[in-house]
């Protein structure tokens, strides 16, 4: 048993997607889902202006990790007293956004932490105003809506221009686009890093973004952490990954159980999962750093922080455990396998893939993931694209305990009734079929 | 027990330039290769080519996809094979290039800030760059001359317009009955001759078409002198995948 009692959570649960919200701001959601958010955003001239009463906004955005680390801000944020207003997940696209800002017109005073899709990006900044612009990473994910990697991060170099010049950046500086945008800025930066062990395997040939931002020549690294991240430098330029502000030290790094790690001379025991959650936990002690909130503060929030519904969560059904994980690009599958590698084997996995719109409806990602790594595991598959998956499990040497399951509570319930009781279920999820299972769970799932 | 004395089949793949191109999964179609030659025991040998370096002896040469930024970034790569890879398909040496990959086997990729690729020189095309981006599943009528059965599937994420030259010899891939294909205008998509394949289906285009996959295992063991059947194999998984690009 880790050090770190995981949080458990038993269904049928109260969905933070739904709670936590009061009956003026339930008036206000109805008012601008009957006239449309989005076209409210566009055409009311007053949320702009309404906008720039809001004190203190936080905007976070890159590929992965934007709810989680917005999760994390808000956590540190509400333990210094500042009931901070966050928009929900899934809510990130504009119509989202202009609900959740509309709900700050009446509270001015508390400060909003907004995650934005890189995609909304142009449409948000301006008007918004932020006070701090996280920047978390840029992995490839949904191409098909973005076009290229490049696309992402020209959208989000655009949004840093058009921050207030007093907005200060936070930014990974173990993703050399993402630290090159922050370097290439004229805003105040305050870099965020990992320090690793030194070594690791070198970014595979997959991976997205090992070339030079400034001279195009492949970076090289002198420790990676996750796909494109890590300790890089140019053998032909001057760029080399800044030296960061706020930096931790991974003691305990990918395990399930948590990590432990050192901020700014603290210790800080996290439940915190993954290398993933690791970089999130750094990205929002820097972002509220840079409101002013010692680091101390911060170091209590992430000893009891709470993942997002979905995000590395525990669940408990039918008397067994259910680690629900997020995983919708090739990076996050690659931090996935690492913080399951240390658990006990065979493992009981179930892979749930969907196409939807929010998803990104090509789906070859998965061929850039190493399934290889469930080696010896009992595995079950479902969810929209559930054959893609056994064909890549196929080639991958695999084969799923049952046949390829459409309904995600069906296959949820028979890789729940095919893990012996006692043991835990690993469910691995991309963010559609993440909602399609809570939506058959929240029902009252099938009979067993 | 004495050794089979059978003689070995080896096929070896060389993978160009992947740092650069290999977006979409392209690692996938290397994955369908390897697990279907060894189906068959047929041993399967990879070469990863850096751009600088020189091209291994090979029996099928895969390009994949990349950005705009990464093609530029070989084009010394491209120079540096060319040669070598025009004596290797003399010799009946397969390649296949996917998107990017596709691009390069042209004569030149014209890029929309006026910059130009010169490609491999392989295929009597040419491609510029659009202002839009073809994005979506695509379903292809492959040429009858291939026996690669009666579709292609796969997804397109592109902006290059592709058009083939007089080449009497070249041929487009098949026909478009769904999505963008070569240039969104002729109702082409991809483009082949002799044993070199051209096609904007990007990463895994040979584990959901099976039959192409073989197709091009096929052409490798000729240019060895084996023209035995390949084995059959159970393809029902892949036919299920297959199907989702239909609807």
């Amino acid at each position: 048993m880790s050090r770190h009692e995981p949080l458990r959570r038993v269904w049928p649960w109260t969905s933070t997607l739904s709670s936590g919200r009061n009956a003026a701001s339930a008036v206000v959601d109805r008012l601008l889902a009957r006239a449309g958010g989005f076209a409210i955003w566009q055409r009311n001239a007053d949320l702009a202006r309404l906008l720039a009463r809001v004190r203190t906004l936080v905007l976070v955005t890159g590929t992965n990790g934007k709810s989680s680390t917005a999760h994390l801000i808000e956590q540190v944020l509400a333990r210094a007293g500042q009931r901070p207003i966050r928009n929900r997940d899934g809510a990130n696209l504009v119509g989202g956004l202009s609900t959740t800002l509309s709900r700050a017109l009446f509270t001015s005073r508390r400060p909003v932490v907004l995650e934005v899709d890189e995609g909304s990006l142009p449409l948000v900044i301006p008007p918004a105003r932020p006070s701090v612009f996280v920047l978390t990473n840029i992995f490839r994910d949904q191409l098909d809506r973005y076009g290229e990697v490049d696309a992402i991060a020209s959208r989000i170099r655009q949004a840093v221009d058009a921050t207030p010049d007093e907005c200060v950046i936070a930014a990974n500086a173990d993703d050399p686009v993402v630290a090159h945008i922050a370097m290439q800025s004229s805003r105040r930066v305050v870099f965020f890093g990992l320090d690793l062990p030194d070594g690791g395997a070198p970014p595979s040939l997959s991976a997205d973004s090992v070339l030079c931002p400034q001279c195009n020549a492949v970076l090289a690294f002198s420790r990676a952490s996750l796909s494109h991240l890590g300790h890089y430098r140019c053998p032909c330029c001057d760029f080399s990954r800044p030296v960061p502000a706020v930096a931790a030290n991974g003691r305990t790094l990918g395990g399930l159980g948590g990590a432990c790690l050192e901020i700014g001379g603290i210790e800080v025991s996290t439940p915190l999962v993954g290398i993933h959650g690791l970089y999130n936990a750094l990205a929002a002690v820097t972002a509220v750093r840079i409101l002013g909130i010692p680091d101390s503060l911060s170091a209590d929030a992430l000893r009891i922080a709470r993942p997002m519904p979905g995000r590395s969560e525990w669940i408990e059904h039918r008397g067994r455990r259910v680690f629900l994980g997020l995983v919708k690009n090739p990076a996050g599958f690659e931090a996935m396998a690492d913080a399951l590698a240390s658990v006990k084997r065979p493992r009981h996995v179930l892979f749930l893939l969907n196409d939807g719109a929010a998803d990104g409806r090509d789906v070859s990602w998965i061929w850039d993931a190493e399934f290889g790594l469930f080696q010896g595991d009992r595995i079950w598959i479902g969810g929209r694209r559930a054959e893609v998956l056994a064909l890549r499990l196929k080639y991958a040497g695999l084969e799923a305990a049952t046949p390829a399951m459409h309904e995600h509570g069906m296959a949820f319930e028979v890789a729940v009734a095919g893990t012996p009781p006692g043991e835990i279920l690993y469910a691995l999820m991309n963010y559609t079929a993440m909602l399609d299972l809570f939506g058959c769970l929240r029902k009252g799932l099938l009979p067993a | 027990m004495p050794p089979k004395r059978t003689l070995a089949r080896v096929i070896e793949i060389v993978w160009l330039f992947p740092r650069h191109l290999s977006t979409y999964g392209d690692v996938g179609n290397i994955r369908a290769l390897t697990y279907r030659c060894q189906a068959r025991e047929i041993e399967c040998r990879v070469h990863i080519v850096m751009p600088g370096e020189a091209l291994p002896g090979a029996s099928i040469v895969l390009i994949g996809g990349g950005q705009d930024r990464c093609q530029v970034t070989v084009g010394s790569g491209i120079d540096r094979v060319r040669e070598r890879i025009h004596a290797e398909v003399e010799n009946g040496c397969v390649v296949l290039g996917v998107c990017a990959g596709y691009q390069l086997l042209g004569r030149r990729y014209a890029l929309l800030d006026g910059r130009e690729v010169a490609g491999l020189g392989l295929l009597d095309l040419e491609t510029t760059a659009g202002g839009n981006r073809f994005i979506g599943k695509v379903v292809v009528h492959p040429d009858p001359a291939l026996g690669v059965g009666a579709q292609i599937v796969g997804f397109e994420n592109h902006s290059g317009l592709t058009v083939l030259g007089d080449d009497p010899e070249l041929r487009p891939l098949g026909t478009v009955v769904r999505g963008h294909g070569n240039n969104g205008g002729d109702g082409q998509e991809g483009a082949f001759k002799g044993t070199v394949f051209g096609t904007y289906l990007h990463g895994p285009v040979l584990p959901n078409n099976p039959e192409l996959c073989d197709w091009l295992i096929r052409l490798a063991l000729r240019r060895q002198g084996r023209s035995e059947a390949l084995a059959l194999l159970d393809d029902s998984v892949e036919r299920a995948a297959a199907a989702a690009y239909l609807k």
